[in-house]
This record gives C-alpha cells, structure tokens and sequence, in this order.
C-alpha cells in the first residue's frame, strides 16, 4: 500500500552534493506521484511523461534555488505545474476563474479520512474530470501529496486565500458525492 | 475502502516502467554535462594559467604607465629632423641624382667652354 510517512527523511542534502544515488531515490520517490498531478490536469499521457522528465532535469539543474530541504516536494511539483501551465498556454487551454471568495472556514479533514468505496471510484474520477483546472490542481496536490495550503499556494502561484476556497468547493463537492446529497 | 490517494495512485500503476525510463533518462541527463557545464570544466582546468597571465599583464600594463619615458625615447624625440632639414637632405639628394644621371641642374647652369679665339688671344698675350 503506498503510503506518505509524514517527516520523511530525503536525501536532498546528498542530492545537493551531486550525489546520483541520492538522486535516484528522490525520483524513484516522486515519479508516480508527480506522474498522477500531471496526467490528471493534462490528460495526455506522453506530454505528461514528458513533463515529468523535464521537471527532474530542472530540478537537479536547479537545485541551489531550492532554499529548505524540507519542501524539496513541493519544489518540484512547483516545477511540475509551472510546464503544464505551460502546455495549457501552448494548447490555449487555459483557464482560471477569478470570481471566487476567500472567506471560508478551515477544512480539517486530511486527505486519508475521505474513504472511498470500490463502487464510488469512477464517480471520483468523473468529478475530478468535470472540476476546472485550477480546482483541480488544488484538489490533487491535496490527496496525492497532502501538502499544505500555503505549499499548495507556492506551486501553484495563488494566494492562500484563494487556495482555501478552492479547497473548500472542491471538497464540499466530494463529500456529497460520497454521501449521495445533492449540491 | 481507499483514500483518494490510494486510487489515483494505482490509476497510474501500469505506468510506471515508463516512469523508470524516464528517471533513467533524466539522470543520464545530468551525468551527460551540456555545452556550459563543458566550457566552465575547461576554464576552471586553466584557471592557474589564467590567472598567471592576467598577473604578467598587470604587471606589464602597471610597469608602462608608471615609469617616466627613458633615455632612448628622449634621444628619438631630440633626433627627428624639421621640416626644413629635411627639406635640405631632399634637395641636396635631388641634385646628387642630377648629376648622377650627367644632366645640368637648374639652379647650377654648366660653364660654357671658352671660345677657340679667346684661348689663342690668352696665349699671345702670355
């Protein structure tokens, strides 16, 4: 089962020596959670390939802006998002909607407490489908990652604010679909 | 029952042999140095020699506004000749030529030769 452990201990100080082991790990780690936040925001599977591979060369080219070891993750989804943007710009496919609030409470809920049966699997794959872009990539880099709103803010270059609200919508959205209520 | 996590994650599982060719590539990318990396490995291996150059030519640079010009620029300085000199040496060439080549100068008309009668009359007197 895959599973984040919370404190992890990457070897971004080794990687930052020019270590290729350390190197190695750091991929292996990130591959297929960087691969999952790209294709479910592209939708094309060799751009998304892609893309991931140019986001290690970046960031191993890179790798003196990264200020604390500790956010090498969401450095590199910073990265990640950063080239679909990117793509959506070369697709003309973006869109960022600017029209919502920014004064909603606190969501608690991690992202391993929203349990999903067998049966609800592709209602949460069509829901995540039918959420815009930006939407999302909040949403996304929520469950993948579980990163924090003010990470999730830095990758995707939105106000924390907006961040929340997102969130909020998003999961909002999910739970009703869990429990079967209608929005 | 699985987190969202679980699902998307496993949603991608097929692909990951992909992903392992690409973190091969991509670190067979960083092992390969591009142009920059090669040129900056070649002037840091000669960065000794570089720096001894750029030593000797400070040196020369400080050395040749510092001292006052020596003897030998002064003495250059007092022999280049005035116009009027050489204006002189051009003529004087002018008419070492002229006669090199048996042709009568201008300024110096060549003295006739005196008349057989004269000579004869210089003779009687004598």
């Amino acid at each position: 089962m895959l599973v984040v452990t919370e404190q992890e201990q990457l070897p971004v100080r080794e990687a930052r020596a020019g270590d290729a082991e350390a190197w190695n790990a750091l991929f292996k780690r990130y591959q297929l959670p960087l691969y999952t936040y790209v294709f479910e925001l592209i939708h094309l599977e060799q751009a998304s390939l892609d893309i991931v591979q140019e986001s290690f060369i970046n960031a191993a080219r890179h790798i003196g802006a990264l200020r604390q070891d500790d956010k090498f993750g969401s450095w590199l989804f910073g990265i990640a998002h950063q080239k679909c943007a990117q793509h959506w710009r070369r697709q003309r496919l973006e869109h960022f909607p600017m029209d919502e609030q920014d004064d909603f409470p606190d969501d608690d809920a991690g992202p391993a407490e929203l349990l999903i049966g067998k049966e609800q699997e592709a209602e949460l794959m069509r829901m995540l489908d039918q959420l815009s872009p930006p939407h999302r990539a909040v949403l996304l880099l929520h469950f993948v990652e579980d990163f924090s709103i003010e990470e999730i803010a830095a990758i995707t270059g939105a106000r924390p604010g907006t961040v929340k609200s997102r969130l909020h919508h998003a999961k909002n959205a999910l739970r009703h679909l869990l429990t079967g209520e209608s929005e | 029952m699985k987190t969202p996590r679980e699902i998307l994650l496993q949603r991608h599982q097929a692909v990951e042999p992909k992903l392992d060719a690409v973190r091969r590539n991509a670190l067979a990318a960083l092992e390969r140095p591009g142009l920059a990396q090669s040129w900056r490995t070649f002037v840091f291996s000669l960065r000794w020699h570089l720096a001894g150059m750029s030593a000797v030519w400070m040196a020369v640079l400080l050395l040749n506004f510092d001292s006052p010009p020596g003897p030998t620029a002064v003495i250059a300085r007092d022999k280049i000749p005035t116009a009027r000199v050489i204006l002189a040496a051009l003529l004087e060439n002018r008419r070492e030529l002229l006669e090199l080549t048996e042709m009568p100068a201008a300024s110096e008309p060549a003295a006739l030769p005196p008349r057989r009668s004269e000579i004869q009359t210089a003779i009687e007197i004598v």
